[in-house]
């Protein structure tokens, strides 16, 4: 078989390097640029990525294993603290140096790149199979669109990749606060003077800062500038650096089996954000993979590209999630400064998803001591999600709410119009810290939740109420908008339910989620509204904080309220406004709220995952500074610590299956 | 977990009586539930026919599909036709719909392929109010009606299996991706504050007394998936070994209910699995 490789980069040179050397198949690789053209500085790999490394091939991972730099400490630094997390084992190595390894063992196994050799569709005649390690610009995707199916999206970030003139001591995340707004370097060492090092803020930072229009020469001075207390001297290098947005792409297919066959590899087929560091190891281990399907079925192309990308496409889509969850906690980060420097750390550390309190306390036991620690009310030694907290009247002995925690009730209906169904309690019944007081609006008047919901009662049912004359289902009829007299009356019924409640708990929940009345008057899809009570976020909130303030005056408990912050559907409530409602509760005595979503219309695309529901809650608690209650596919302690050991949750709604 | 076996329902060339045999026979051997898939444009008996052919030969057998296409049918007559079985059957029926995966099943139909997931939600709530209704004769034994359960695998499958339907089914695939769609169905149960916990059902395919006729079927069946369907053949479970270790990673991951389909249409092949299944 003869196999064109199109680019000389880390997967295009590891690709030839396992083919030539298994033997059989002829490969030829083209590359457009002359050999050691490359620029860039280091690359990182994991220490699981090395031993793959070294299973590839012995000899070509006992050079490189020579050339790598090794640490096993992030050090994170803000302009008041420091903190240095260990038992994070990790490696770098100068990009010139990898290619230049990878160079030398092509010519071992007596393949000679194609330098200054441009390869493009049309070129493929007489080849069997073109392996397209062409990079993020690919002209063999673009070639072939609706077989790929890529989707590109642009990071709304600003990075700069600089280097520095000093080894660091190991990976080094530096925080520097600005009035434009904060900046933050991603920085480590790759070799014995030096440092790749990473500057990335938000696109508001960056105009403000005047960046725009910027010289490298003037980049370079102002990160110096920036970061001269962490610098202490040292200086920072340009390499035909620029500010950029990160792309992050995705490719449905990866290889074609039409014509001369197609197949992609690394950052041809995919990218991942920076800040996890691992595109040349994904572009690596999909050259491994590719090489090892090959030479499993050497006479069937088309079952070699299946296994490759069968094999590859899980991995990489995982990287690519926490990818994506790292790069929005950079986006974010700016909220974060004020937790305290261990808790700012931890959360750091658990930003993409993939690492859980369990795994920090393993690496690092002193930093989760001192999480528990911050996490507990005097400072005692805790685990964080079993650490109390009090919140006006309410003790909650841990941090977990639902089965083995605190006791909530279901929602209890403010009047008979405002139940779900015929058998919903509109009376407290039982034993509960916490009582939830709702009215279902337009979901009102259904059968009992057991065989599914929103089935409208066929007989016996009353009309619904809502913001606006909407039908939740096809199978419902219209709500009717309420009138002001409408208004009065249920701000009437919240109070008696409020009243109905004291002396049975000391925490009251008003349910304004999931596309009950209150709700419907909050999301922007289900009022239409064109009085005083619609329009702005303002005018959409005047009716549920007319409840809210009616209930604050009469009860004396802690008083909660539930809201969906996302209504996760097209046209829904944008997180700037999330934030503004919960700033609202607060301001009108609003102690606890909890972050729900979806559920203002039937169908919406519910982003189902572990703590699917964190970021936004983070988000809320952080930016409109109200202790927050989140659940969302939480169901250990673990996740339980990993969320409030990081600041991103008070109390944690623990999964009822 | 309850292990149940197909129906040799969709096998090409197979004798289409094979079933009613093949039927009684899995309910003597043990195996808890008896499952039919569905798929217009293929050589197939029509699901709900075959369980109730199966139905009439058995007693305690639980009768499954997974997965009806929903779209496909008019939802008062599928429901008439589920709640008819769910009675001849004395209350066996778990009634799995999905929106299938090919368009062309649509395009046989004359339904909008587009509208699907759409369709499929609204049926769901139909079918049970017809089940609590009466309206649409006959009511089914089972109080409520059978058992629902849902299959797919995109954030609107999990929720539209949470708001309205009694479980989840699992397309196929190794354990650790059902454990994936496991961790989504239970947040969606959570989310939506649906009562109670969802069931979790699973398949996979199984041929015994020869290997080849398991690829080659599993190749001609999963055609439209082009290069794709040779890996889905290789996946089928042809040794004793595989299929023990598929149903321990199966249990350990927390799966109700594994459902093994045939491809082979030999009355043979129920008592092979049986006997490693019972071990
Ligand atoms: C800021 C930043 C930081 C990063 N940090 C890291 C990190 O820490 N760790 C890490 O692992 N990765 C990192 N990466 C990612 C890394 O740079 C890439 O993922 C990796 O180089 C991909 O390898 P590749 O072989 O797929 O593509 P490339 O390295 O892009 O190689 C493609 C090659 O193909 C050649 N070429 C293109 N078209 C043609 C043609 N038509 N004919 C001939 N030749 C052609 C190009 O000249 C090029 O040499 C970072 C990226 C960025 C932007």
């Amino acid at each position: 078989m003869k196999i064109a490789v199109v680019g000389g980069g880390p997967a295009g040179l590891y690709f030839s390097v396992l083919m030539a050397r298994s033997g059989g198949h002829h490969v030829e690789v083209f590359e457009r640029n002359p050999p050691n053209a490359t620029y860039g500085w280091g690359v990182v790999f994991s220490e699981g990525t090395l031993t793959e490394l070294a299973g590839g091939h012995g000899g070509l991972f006992e050079d490189l294993d020579k050339a790598l730099v090794r640490w096993s400490t992030i050090s994170i630094h803000r302009p008041e603290d420091t903190v240095r997390v260990t038992g994070q084992p990790f490696a770098a190595i100068d990009r010139k140096s990898l290619l230049s390894i990878l160079g030398r063992w092509a010519l071992l196994h007596g393949i000679s790149p194609n330098y200054e050799t441009e390869f493009q569709p049309g070129d493929e005649m007489g080849f069997d199979l073109v392996v397209a390690a062409d990079g993020i610009n690919s002209a063999w995707r673009r070639r072939f669109p609706e077989t790929f199916q890529s989707e590109e999206r642009v990071h709304p970030t600003r990075y700069i990749w600089l280097g520095l003139e000093q080894a660091l001591s190991g990976f080094t995340f530096v925080f520097e606060p600005t009035p434009a707004g904060l900046f933050q370097a991603h920085a480590y060492p790759y070799g014995p003077e030096e440092s790749t090092f990473i500057v990335e803020t938000t696109e508001e930072a960056f105009q403000a800062s005047e960046l725009a229009g910027a010289t490298e020469e003037q980049s370079l001075r102002f990160g110096e500038k920036l970061f001269a207390n962490f610098l202490a001297g040292a200086r920072l290098r340009s390499n035909r650096s620029q500010w950029l947005r990160f792309v992050t792409l995705r490719s449905q297919r990866w290889f074609r089996t039409e014509g001369v066959p197609v197949v992609l590899v690394g950052d041809a087929a995919h990218t991942a954000h920076f800040s996890i560091g691992s595109g040349t190891k994904l572009a690596m281990e999909d050259a491994a993979a590719l090489a090892d399907a090959l030479v499993s079925y050497p006479h069937d192309i088309t079952s070699a590209l299946v296994t490759y990308e069968v094999n590859r496409q899980p991995p990489v889509a995982r990287f690519q999630e926490a990818a994506l969850d790292s790069a929005r906690y950079f986006e974010r980060v700016s909220n974060l400064m004020e937790l305290p420097a261990s808790t700012f750390a931890f959360n750091l550390l658990t930003r993409s998803g993939r690492v859980s309190y369990l795994d920090v306390e393993r690496s690092d036991p002193g930093l989760v001591a001192e999480v528990g620690r911050s996490a507990s009310p005097d400072r005692r030694l805790a685990v964080p999600a079993l650490t109390p907290l009090t919140l006006g009247g309410t003790l909650f002995r841990t941090r977990l709410v639902g089965p083995g925690g605190f006791a909530l009730s279901e929602p209890i209906a403010v009047s008979l119009d405002g139940r779900r169904f015929p058998l919903q309690p509109t009376k407290v019944d039982g034993d509960w810290e916490g009582i939830v007081l709702t009215h279902a609006g337009p979901r009102a008047s259904c059968r009992p939740p057991e065989s599914g919901l929103d089935r409208p009662l066929l007989t016996g049912g009353w009309e619904t109420i809502a913001a606006s004359p909407i039908s939740y289902t096809a199978l419902h009829s219209a709500s009717r908008p309420l009138t002001s007299g409408d208004i009065e009356r249920v701000i009437g019924d919240f109070v008696e339910g409020a009243r109905g409640a004291a002396g049975n708990a000391t925490l009251l929940v008003i349910d304004a989620a999931q596309g009950n009345l209150l709700a419907s008057f909050i999301s922007p899809l289900t009022n239409h509204r064109d009085d005083e009570y619609g329009g702005s976020i303002g005018a959409r909130l005047r009716f549920p904080l007319a409840v809210i303030s009616a209930v604050r005056d009469v009860w004396d408990g802690t008083l909660a309220v539930r809201f969906s912050a996302s209504d996760f559907a097209r046209g829904g409530i944008s997180e700037d406004d999330a934030v503004h409602v919960a700033r609202a509760f607060a301001a009108h005595g609003v102690e606890l709220v909890e972050v729900c979503g979806g559920g203002a219309v039937a169908e919406y695309e519910p982003p189902y995952r572990r703590g699917y529901l964190l970021p936004l809650a983070s988000t809320i608690r952080l930016r409109a500074k109200v202790p927050v209650l989140v659940g969302g596919g939480l169901n250990t302690l673990d996740d339980a610590n990993t969320a409030v050991g990081s600041g991103r949750a008070d109390l944690v709604r623990v999964g009822t299956v | 977990m309850r292990v149940g076996i197909g129906l040799p329902s969709a096998i090409p060339g197979r004798d289409p009586r094979l079933l009613i045999d093949w039927a009684r026979q899995a309910e003597e051997a043990g195996f808890t539930s008896l499952g039919v898939i569905d798929r217009v444009t293929y050589d197939s008996s029509e699901p709900l026919v075959a369980l109730a052919a199966a139905a009439a030969v058995t007693s305690r057998i639980r009768l499954v599909s997974m997965v009806i296409i929903g779209p496909l049918h008019n939802s008062v007559l599928l429901a008439r036709q589920a709640a008819s079985l769910d009675a001849l059957s004395e209350g066996r029926l778990t009634l799995g719909l999905g929106v299938g995966a090919r368009r062309e099943d649509y395009e046989a139909a004359g339904v909008d392929y587009r509208r699907r997931g759409h369709i499929l939600t609204q049926q769901l709530a139909r079918i049970r109010d017809h089940w609590e209704d009466g309206r649409v004769g006959p009511l089914p034994v089972s109080a409520g009606g059978p058992d629902l359960l849902v299959g797919g695998a995109s954030p609107a499958a999990f929720l539209r299996a949470a708001r309205l339907a009694d479980g989840y089914v699992h397309g196929g695939g190794p354990a650790r991706s059902f454990a994936g769609a496991a961790t989504k169905v239970k947040a969606a149960w959570e989310d939506v504050g649906r009562p109670g916990s969802p069931q979790l059902w699973a398949q996979a395919y199984f041929g015994l007394s020869d290997a080849e006729a398991v690829n080659s079927y599993l190749l001609d069946y999963y055609r439209f998936a082009g290069p794709f369907a040779q890996r889905i053949a290789d996946a089928g479970l042809t040794t004793a070994t595989q299929l023990t270790n598929f149903i321990r990673a199966y249990e350990e991951v927390g799966c109700d209910e594994l459902v093994l389909l045939p491809t082979i249409a030999e009355l043979s092949e129920v008592e092979r699995l049986a006997s490693i299944v019972n071990r």
